[in-house]
Parts: C-alpha cells; sequence; structure tokens
C-alpha cells in the first residue's frame, strides 16, 4: 500500500514540523543559547526524519523526539566538554553588566537558574515544566525510575527556588543607590 | 509529629503536577485546608512552575532554513486532509476541529461539539466554561488551553477560545483568588483570541450572598449572563466544553 505509507509519511512530516516549536524550547532551556538551540532542533529533526520508521507508535511522537533531543544535546554537550575554555568560565560567575542585566529581567533570571542546574535535573525540570511531558514518559525517555524524577524534579525546584531568592536580594542591592544628595 | 509532616515536597510536586491518585489527591487537598505552612510550600512551588513554564514560552525558532522550504509548503497543502487523518489516528473527535485530550475531557461534565459546515473549515471556536476552583482542574484547563492555542496558531488555523467564568469559576480570574493570575496574564499577552469572561449575574451573587465585592483581573470582560452567552455561542457553532 505504497500511497498509504506515503500519506503516513506526509502525516509524520506534518506532525514533526509543527514540533519545531516546542523542541527548540526545550534544547533551549538546556543549553540557554539561541544558535545551539537551533542547531540542536534541526539536527534532531533531521536524525527523525531520517529514522522515522523506527518509531513503532505514532501516538507517542514528542516522546520520541524528545528521545533524539536528549541523544542530540549530549553528543554536543560531550563534543563541547573537550573545548571547554577556562576563561568563559571566571566571566561567568563575575559581576558583570551583562549579569547585572540578566538578573534585571525575571525570565532571564529565570532560565539563567535552570542553566545553571545540574544537568540530570535541568532535562527533568524542563520535560514536566516546560514541555508538559508526564513522569511515565519522562522515566521512560531517560531511562531513570520514576522515584528518580520525582525527586530530581524536587530538587530543582527547589534550588531554583532558592537561587532565584538569593538573585532578587542581589538585585535588590545592585539597585540601591550609591550617591546620596547631601545638602 | 504532625500529620502535614507526612506529605513531602515530592508529593506537593506530584499534586502540581497532576500525578497523584485520586485518594492521594484528596488527602493533600484535605491537609491543605487545615494547614497554612503547607499551603506556603505549594504555593511557593507552584509560583515556581509557572515562572519555569513562563520563561520560555515566547521562544520560537528561528525561521526555517531555504533546503525545508518545499517540506514547510507541502505541510500547508495537505493540512486539511492531515488534521482528518491524525482525526482518525489519534483520537480527534468533532470532525478535527478540536484535539480532545483525555486530561480535559477526563474532567469535562459536558461537551458539545457543534459539526455543521466546519468539516472544510481550519476555523476553531471553542467555549471552556469554567464552574470550579479546584486548582488541579484549573491547572489542567490551562494546559489543555495554552496547548490548543499554540497548537492551532502554529498551524495557522483561525481560533478563537474562550474561557468563561461563574460560579466557583469566578475565583479564577478574581485578582486575590486566582492562583494563576501570572500564567493567565502571559497568555492574555502571547494570544490576542483568548479571552477571558465572567458573568455578572454570579459576581451579583457573590456579593449579595458573600458580601464580596470582586475584583478581577486585567482583561477579564464581564458580560450579563454566562447561560446567554454559551446559548448564543452555540447557536453560532461554537464547541463547548463545560469543566
Amino acid at each position: 500500500m505504497p500511497v498509504f505509507k506515503g500519506l503516513l509519511q506526509k502525516q509524520l512530516h506534518n506532525r514533526l514540523a509543527a514540533s519545531r516549536n516546542r523542541l527548540y524550547r526545550l534544547a533551549y532551556a538546556w543549553c540557554n543559547d539561541a544558535t545551539v538551540s537551533d542547531d540542536l532542533t534541526q539536527d534532531a529533526m533531521t536524525k527523525a526524519l531520517r529514522n522515522s520508521r523506527q518509531l513503532k507508535d505514532p501516538a507517542k511522537l514528542d516522546q520520541w523526539l524528545n528521545g533524539i533531543l536528549i541523544n542530540c544535546w549530549r553528543d554536543h554537550y560531550r563534543s563541547r566538554k573537550e573545548h571547554e575554555n577556562i576563561d568563559d568560565y571566571e566571566l561567568y560567575e563575575n559581576d558583570t553588566p551583562e549579569q547585572q542585566w540578566v538578573q534585571s529581567d525575571q525570565r532571564q533570571r529565570i532560565r539563567h537558574a535552570i542553566a545553571k542546574l545540574p544537568e540530570s535535573q535541568r532535562m527533568v525540570v524542563t520535560l514536566v515544566d516546560i514541555d508538559g511531558t508526564s513522569y511515565a514518559d519522562v522515566a521512560e525517555t531517560m531511562q531513570i525510575p520514576i522515584g528518580t524524577v520525582m525527586s530530581r524534579l524536587c530538587r530543582a525546584r527547589k534550588t531554583l527556588i532558592q537561587r532565584l531568592q538569593d538573585l532578587r536580594q542581589v538585585t535588590a542591592t545592585v539597585n540601591t543607590p550609591y550617591l546620596r544628595r547631601v545638602k | 509529629m504532625s500529620p502535614t509532616h507526612n506529605i513531602s515536597d515530592e508529593t506537593l510536586c506530584a499534586y502540581i503536577d497532576g500525578e497523584l491518585d485520586q485518594p492521594e489527591r484528596i488527602w493533600v487537598e484535605q491537609e491543605l485546608e487545615s494547614d497554612s505552612s503547607l499551603r506556603l510550600r505549594l504555593k511557593k512551588l507552584a509560583q515556581l512552575t509557572e515562572q519555569v513554564r513562563g520563561a520560555y514560552a515566547d521562544l520560537e525558532a528561528p525561521a526555517q532554513k531555504q533546503k525545508n522550504t518545499s517540506f514547510l509548503q507541502a505541510r500547508l497543502a495537505i493540512a486539511a486532509s492531515v488534521v482528518f487523518m491524525v482525526g482518525l489516528t489519534a483520537g480527534w473527535i468533532g470532525g478535527g476541529q478540536y484535539n480532545a485530550q483525555p486530561g480535559l475531557l477526563g474532567i469535562a461534565q459536558t461537551v458539545s461539539v457543534n459539526r455543521s459546515d466546519q468539516l472544510d473549515s481550519d476555523d476553531f471556536r471553542l467555549v471552556l466554561h469554567i464552574t470550579t476552583n479546584d486548582a488541579y482542574k484549573l491547572n489542567n484547563v490551562l494546559n489543555e488551553a495554552e496547548k490548543l492555542l499554540s497548537k492551532h496558531s502554529e498551524q495557522g488555523n483561525k481560533v478563537s477560545l474562550i474561557l468563561l467564568t461563574n460560579g466557583k469559576g469566578l475565583d479564577l480570574v478574581r485578582a486575590g483568588t486566582s492562583q494563576f493570575s501570572e500564567r493567565i496574564k502571559n497568555l492574555q499577552a502571547r494570544y490576542e483570541n483568548l479571552s477571558l469572561q465572567a458573568c455578572q449575574l454570579a459576581l451579583k451573587r457573590l456579593k449579595i450572598e458573600k458580601g464580596i465585592n470582586a475584583t478581577l483581573l486585567p482583561g477579564v470582560e464581564v458580560i450579563p449572563s454566562a447561560m446567554g452567552e454559551i446559548i448564543q455561542k452555540q447557536h453560532e457553532g461554537w464547541t463547548y466544553i463545560k469543566i
């Protein structure tokens, strides 16, 4: 039934295209970089198209795509580690104007805090919160027990609450005027 | 040790994410009623979840590279047939005009789909009638609403969604009682085709029966009567789901 197969293939393409923004958001939450996110998304979609026969259950397309994206991200992460520049690290931690700008915007603050979470927690919290993936699906995609999903998620959220609170205090200090008018 | 100490942060997280089964959910809700510190913990976690979701919601992938253009065009060209095909395979209802996620239908009291002359149309119109203040259900409703709006906007369909509140549902759009005010603000900013409505009769009833002068969230429209609006919208061919 080549006609039917062709139709199914087109249908898959359509659903893939519709998933693009979703994948981009997830990738962005993991790497906090627009260019890398775009590359990861393209990479994942190309792989998905090439290996579309591996998708057994069309209803699980999102989960399947997430798995592919996770693999792409891990490949990227591994390759990046070899070229890690210690100077970047220094800059990242310093109180630069960029840092201050990041702290001035709530959304940037959150993205920044998420980017600093340990990899394993960041994956879980972004899959659940940004993507709305169920615990069971996260467990299956990441191949970890559901209890681990729950504990990582909870730890991630508590760390985020704490970091955002700390950042807010830092911002409050930064915004305090240093100059005072004296008569 | 007070009983609420048994409720771990993991359980609270699972409650927020709608991952608890019915008995556990009821247990958490009972404890929440009597324990203000537990409510505070829940509030902090729930707020964070909202913030995380909101932090990435407006991100969009850059325009696709040239080599994929034909892929996009093909997508548009076969959109109508695909909507129908996916409808058959993935359990859509109403001839492909509404993607019925089990989450939403699982908590719906009434679903009425108007299928007249809509089969060929990409026009998508839905009234979600909210009569509950159950945080779990409301969270579910907002999740689904967001999914629908983003999916249909991405596919380029004309989409209109009304969240119509009365009775206990008013809590969702009242400043002070709404746990989702930040999220609603974000949704309103992103989707101008989403409208929030509150029933004036219900607001009056609230004032007479409980002496509450309700303040609504910004952008919430007051309509004379929920019932009148629903009848009118159904007459105009809108799909109606009561939560």
